[in-house]
């Protein structure tokens, strides 16, 4: 479908992460009946798993769902939208200094109504620290 | 934030930006007419007429690993045509700003957008680096080229922070790069080294996740050498030395002379273990090297310590042999939360091997150092847990000393050149001593222990070597009694269950160097109570007035082993109802065998005769008359056989008594 996108994903951890923050604009794309694997860990390669999201359908349940797809001018436009609880979000690991944001992990795989599963995303996942809890 | 991945064309992927879409609207109602902007955010398709209005914001937004590098702008330059108009794309190494790595967006040509080093935030990733170090083995690519590209761009930018995402192998060690000033010494930016975290194990499992610095090699005196003034900040991270199980390659973590070095949550490990360690982690300062009699500061390793402040706390040793080897000018430094776990140990010789030692300089000791609330395993692979020569005011204070072999000699050797130590001892877990002083001198130094400070209680303190010559001693001190609690004197000794009733409870030796008797116990204390003294006038009790002004005659009272004698105006032995006697001991009499001796010599004396027999060799006069208990009846005398002689009250002869041989 496309090369892996390099992006980074913030989100608070006294907070879950959910749209605008969890959003994912994909133009020209047209992912009706895909199938999506997102997980949150440590480091690459094995780190500690710090969240797995599947395809998901409601708005209020932890993972990855289609909020549309839609066509304009002619462009299909898919937008994802991401959920993590904020429990999940509160158990990512502590910063290295007090106040400090976390920088770990993320990415995720897109398995296509009629393609294979490719990694579409892989970035750093920042947790960034809260004055409220 | 949204995350916008937008295709045209065949499906190459034009632009990836990351950016909130609020953001967007944002730069868009701010810096694009009302309209366009609108039309710019609802759509999302026409993000480049966003940007193009935007462009400082969005090169903010866009981070600096999604967009494509190029080492140089003419390289950027040269490939301008697969370059997508409105993309962005990084320089290394910009001709227009060295040392920077730069954002720039092609506007027709590659048009600046934004300095990355700004923000100071690097990683080896960006200088070839890569994370695939296996801490199990020692694999993984050599970084040695990497960091050394990292430390140039660090010193161009002006200092910055280095982020370790994994594990990184090294076989080189390297040198901070400063200005290389002549004028006393270099300066240099600051830099920080962290990471996501530091291994630490008390079960001793060697350094497998967290951000590590494996070494495989290497071979100057240090790892991490830094030399000019500024500062060097280390965290959450570990060093792992895997070069060999036995000694011969140990050289330190990180070696200073005048950098302010500030370690947080840094461990140290190596595949060393006991007396095979010979790896420290911070050797701070040179020797210092005098010229035509002054002090060499300079860039090379033998200048003395000028990094004052410098503060190491919260970090983890393991097959280290000293945490901290301070030398020349080590001045005001703090050394405290830290771990010496059991595989640390010393390859040096017996009663050289600590983990901590500070070394003063030769023309200055180390002034002002605190050692706090460190854990030292030692394991018998130490004498001591610290040892200090040449130092001057140092503070150890809470340091818990653990030798589960109880070999080690004490937690502090202080060395007799050293000044004013102030040292807490919280526990000294080999059974014993708190601090050792070489040639036992104490007097430099202040020992309270948690004991000392709840119950006003000295433990033992051994002078080292401890032997009939040189007895135990404590320094001159005074105590102060609360008056109130359990025990209000000033001053209990009361040894531990065990001593037999002759063993001392307190003594007094004379000083060493005293004329006479030196070194010899003057005043002993037995646990059943017997007082003994000694010394040329052991024993003389000297009673003075109230106000200590001077003796009085009539209040002096002293023994002499001189002569053997007490001398007192009187000896009264009160009726206190009770019988009291003078008992003079000698079975059988004689001169001088005991008795009363009135005058000088043996003009007049009272003693035993024998038994039942008290004798005078002088005369015996009474001035109320001489009374017997034997008195008889008798009436006719016998005949004369002797005459007794009588005297007066004067002894002056009144003449004699006859002698009868009977009387009926």
């Amino acid at each position: 479908m496309f090369k892996t996108v390099t992006a980074a994903l913030e989100g608070s951890r006294t907070a879950p992460l959910v749209e605008p923050e969890g959003e994912i604009i994909l133009e020209g794309f047209d992912l009706t009946g895909a199938a999506f694997r997102m997980e949150v860990r440590d480091r690459r390669d094995g780190g500690m798993l710090r969240a797995a999201l599947d395809t998901v359908t409601s708005a209020t349940a932890e993972g990855v769902r289609i909020v549309s797809v839609e066509t304009v001018d002619g462009i299909p436009i898919t937008t994802l939208g991401i959920r993590i609880n904020e429990t999940t979000m509160e158990s990512m690991p502590a910063a290295p200094e007090p106040g400090d944001n976390n920088e770990i992990a993320w990415g995720m795989h897109i398995t296509p109504d009629d393609g294979a599963k490719f990694e579409a995303f892989d970035g750093p996942f920042i947790v960034k620290a809260s004055a409220v809890e | 934030m949204t995350i916008v991945v937008k295709r045209t064309g065949t499906g190459r992927k034009v632009s990836v930006g990351e950016n909130t879409a609020a953001a967007m609207r944002s730069a868009a109602a701010a810096e694009t007419s009302a309209s366009q902007a609108a039309t710019d955010a609802s759509h999302l398709s026409s993000s480049l007429a966003i940007a193009a209005a935007s462009a400082t914001l969005a090169a903010d937004a866009i981070a600096d690993a999604t967009a494509p590098i190029y080492a140089t702008k003419a390289d950027a330059t040269a490939d301008l045509a697969s370059i997508a108009e409105g993309d962005f794309i990084q320089v290394l190494e910009d001709e227009d700003r060295e040392g920077d790595r730069i954002l720039y967006r092609k506007q027709t040509t590659l048009v600046f957008a934004k300095n990355l080093s700004l923000g100071k935030l690097f990683y080896l990733e960006d200088f070839g680096g890569v994370a695939d170090g296996d801490p199990s083995d020692g694999s993984g690519t050599v970084n040695d080229a990497a960091f050394n590209a990292f430390l140039a761009a660090w010193y161009a930018a002006g200092g910055g922070t280095l982020y370790l995402r994994g594990c990184y192998r090294f076989t080189s060690d390297f040198t901070l790069p400063n200005d290389g000033s002549t004028d006393l010494v270099s300066n240099q930016p600051p830099l920080k080294i962290t990471g996501n975290g530091c291994h630490c194990s008390g079960q001793g499992e060697k350094p497998g996740s967290g951000s590590i610095m494996m070494w495989t090699a290497g071979s100057s005196v240090g790892r991490i050498k830094s030399f000019g003034l500024g500062t060097l900040v280390a965290t959450d991270f570990t060093i792992y030395s895997k070069e060999g199980a036995v000694e011969g390659n140990g050289r330190a973590a990180f070696y200073t002379t005048n950098t302010t070095f500030l370690p947080d949550r840094v461990a140290f490990w190596t595949d060393k273990k006991d007396g095979n360690c010979d790896d420290d982690f911070w050797i701070a300062g040179g020797v210092g090297v005098l010229v035509d009699g002054e002090m060499v500061f300079d860039n090379s390793e033998t200048s003395p310590f000028q990094g004052y402040g410098s503060l190491v706390q919260n970090c983890f040793f393991n097959g280290v042999r000293r945490g901290l080897f301070g030398r020349t000018f080590f001045n005001a430094n703090r050394f405290i939360n830290n771990t010496f776990w059991q595989q640390c140990g010393s390859n040096l010789s017996v009663g050289a091997r600590a983990p901590i030692e500070i070394v003063g300089g030769a023309t200055s000791g180390s002034t002002s150092n605190s050692i706090k609330n460190n854990l030292l395993e030692i394991r018998g692979h130490y004498d001591y847990g610290i040892i200090l020569d040449k130092c001057n005011w140092t503070e150890i204070t809470g340091n818990d000393t653990y030798d589960a072999e109880g070999q080690f000699i004490s937690p502090v050797y202080v060395k007799d050149n050293c000044v004013a130590t102030m040292i807490w001892a919280s526990l000294a877990d080999n059974g014993g001593v708190y601090v050792t002083a070489e040639n036992d001198d104490f007097s430099s130094i202040i020992l309270i222990t948690a004991e000392t400070a709840r119950q006003s209680r000295f433990p033992s303190i051994n002078a080292i070597p401890s032997s009939a010559a040189n007895p135990n001693r404590f320094g001159a001190s005074r105590f102060v009694a609360s008056g109130t609690g359990v025990n209000p004197a000033c001053l209990t000794i009361q040894p531990e269950d065990g001593p037999g009733n002759n063993t001392e409870v307190f003594q007094i030796v004379r000083q060493a160097d005293a004329s006479t008797d030196p070194g010899v116990q003057i005043f002993a204390v037995s646990h059943r109570g017997e007082i003994t003294v000694g010394g040329d006038r052991g024993g003389e009790v000297v009673h003075t007035t109230a106000n200590g002004a001077g003796y009085d005659d009539l209040g002096r009272t002293w023994y002499s082993t001189a002569d053997h004698t007490i001398q007192a105006t009187s000896l009264a032995l009160l009726d206190t109802g009770e019988a009291r006697y003078l008992n003079f001991a000698p079975a059988v009499g004689g001169s001088g065998k005991g008795g009363l001796q009135f005058g000088t010599g043996t003009d007049a004396t009272l003693y035993r005769q024998g038994s039942g027999v008290l004798r005078s060799n002088g005369k015996l006069t009474a001035d109320g008359g001489i009374g017997v208990g034997n008195s008889a009846n008798g009436t006719t005398l016998g005949t004369i056989t002797k005459k007794m002689e009588v005297f007066d009250a004067s002894g002056t002869s009144l003449g004699f008594v006859p002698i009868y041989d009977a009387i009926t």
